[in-house]
């Protein structure tokens, strides 16, 4: 068993001793094979990656899949990670390239998404119109094209500055701002054509 | 001004959209996974160190094998010692490469050595955990 697998199980008491540092010290630890330093950043940015990828799939369940393929994935590329961005920039890009992978297979196969029971009652428990029409636009935020998709779900996670949003995205900044116009606008056809189907169906 | 209220609706919802608290377990779940991710990557690295290093072997012994046949010439020596071997020899020697037996010959040698490469390599690793656990 390698050092690394052998010290995972107790890397969560080692985590907490990598508080202090940055996470591109971490980075370079995880690389040596420091196990506690990836399970550092693992606890640093879970939070973030988990509501990303909720905010991609609309599901509790397959957001917790999501983030975790989204680790696994960044443990298997780590090796190759340069430090030319800073790792929560690479990580969100990790995080959206597999979820929308994962919604390209599932719209590639047909897949209809039938909302869980308990997401459906949470939403009639809340009932208000005003909570079903902002969760009906999030979710209409998913069938946009995905570098719109991608661009959206980004900026109002956690309300990025274009600068970090262009390193994610890969993208010049004005190329940037042209694709948020143009994701908002997409987004409102998306919206209304939803809202006129549910007064119809009403 | 409709659209302008549905842009401020949308621009609401995306905006005040709260940030949900991480599921109870999802750390130990990654943990876990990421833990067989490694010893997995640990087994295809030695793997891999273990095959080039039986591959190198085998070229080894088959370079060593080929400059002993050429310093010693055993087909020389087989035909002066064993009955109707020259006739032998000299039948391999017109054109090994158009004889069957010539490149039968090659043949086996190449498989035979490819084949003990790959016996050492999957065979070293059962040893070291007999090993271990001895």
């Amino acid at each position: 068993m390698s050092a690394f697998a052998a010290a995972m199980p107790t890397a969560m008491g080692g985590a907490a001793m990598h508080e202090e540092a940055t996470d591109a010290q971490l980075v370079t630890r995880a690389k040596e094979g420091d196990a506690a330093a990836f399970s550092s950043l693992i606890l640093r940015h879970q939070r973030i990656v988990y509501n990303l990828a909720f905010r991609f799939m609309r599901n509790a369940t397959q957001a917790e899949d999501m983030a975790q393929e989204a680790f696994l994935k960044a443990f298997r590329l780590l090796e190759g990670f340069r430090g030319d961005s800073s790792f929560s920039t690479w990580l969100y890009r990790v995080t959206c390239s597999v979820c929308l992978t994962e919604l390209d297979r599932r719209k590639r196969r047909g897949e209809v998404d039938l909302q869980p029971i308990h997401d459906r009652a949470e939403t009639i428990r809340s009932s208000h119109a005003d909570a079903d029409e902002a969760e009906l636009i999030r979710r209409c935020v998913t069938k946009l094209p995905e570098k719109y998709a991608q661009v959206l779900t980004l900026y109002y996670l956690q309300e990025i500055p274009y600068e970090d949003l262009a390193k994610i995205m890969g993208a010049p900044q004005g190329t940037l701002k042209t694709w948020m116009h143009r994701a908002r606008n997409c987004l409102r056809e998306i919206v209304e054509k939803e809202l006129g189907e549910g007064r119809r169906h009403a | 001004m409709l659209d302008k209220d549905l842009d401020t609706r949308m621009e609401q919802a995306l905006r005040d959209e709260p940030l949900r608290p991480v599921p109870a377990g999802l750390f130990m779940r990654i943990q876990r996974h990421v833990r067989l991710l490694a010893m997995a990557q640990q087994e295809r690295q030695a793997f891999r160190a273990r095959a080039t290093l039986a591959v190198a072997c085998a070229l080894a012994l088959i370079l060593a094998a080929g400059i002993q046949l050429w310093r010693t010439a055993p087909l020389d020596w087989a035909g002066r010692r064993f009955p109707g071997a020259w006739g032998y020899v000299d039948y391999l020697r017109l054109d090994w490469t158009n004889t069957n037996a010539g490149v039968t010959l090659a043949l086996v040698a190449v498989m035979a050595s490819i084949a003990c490469a790959i016996l050492v390599a999957l065979a070293v690793p059962a040893i070291a955990a007999r090993g271990r656990k001895s």
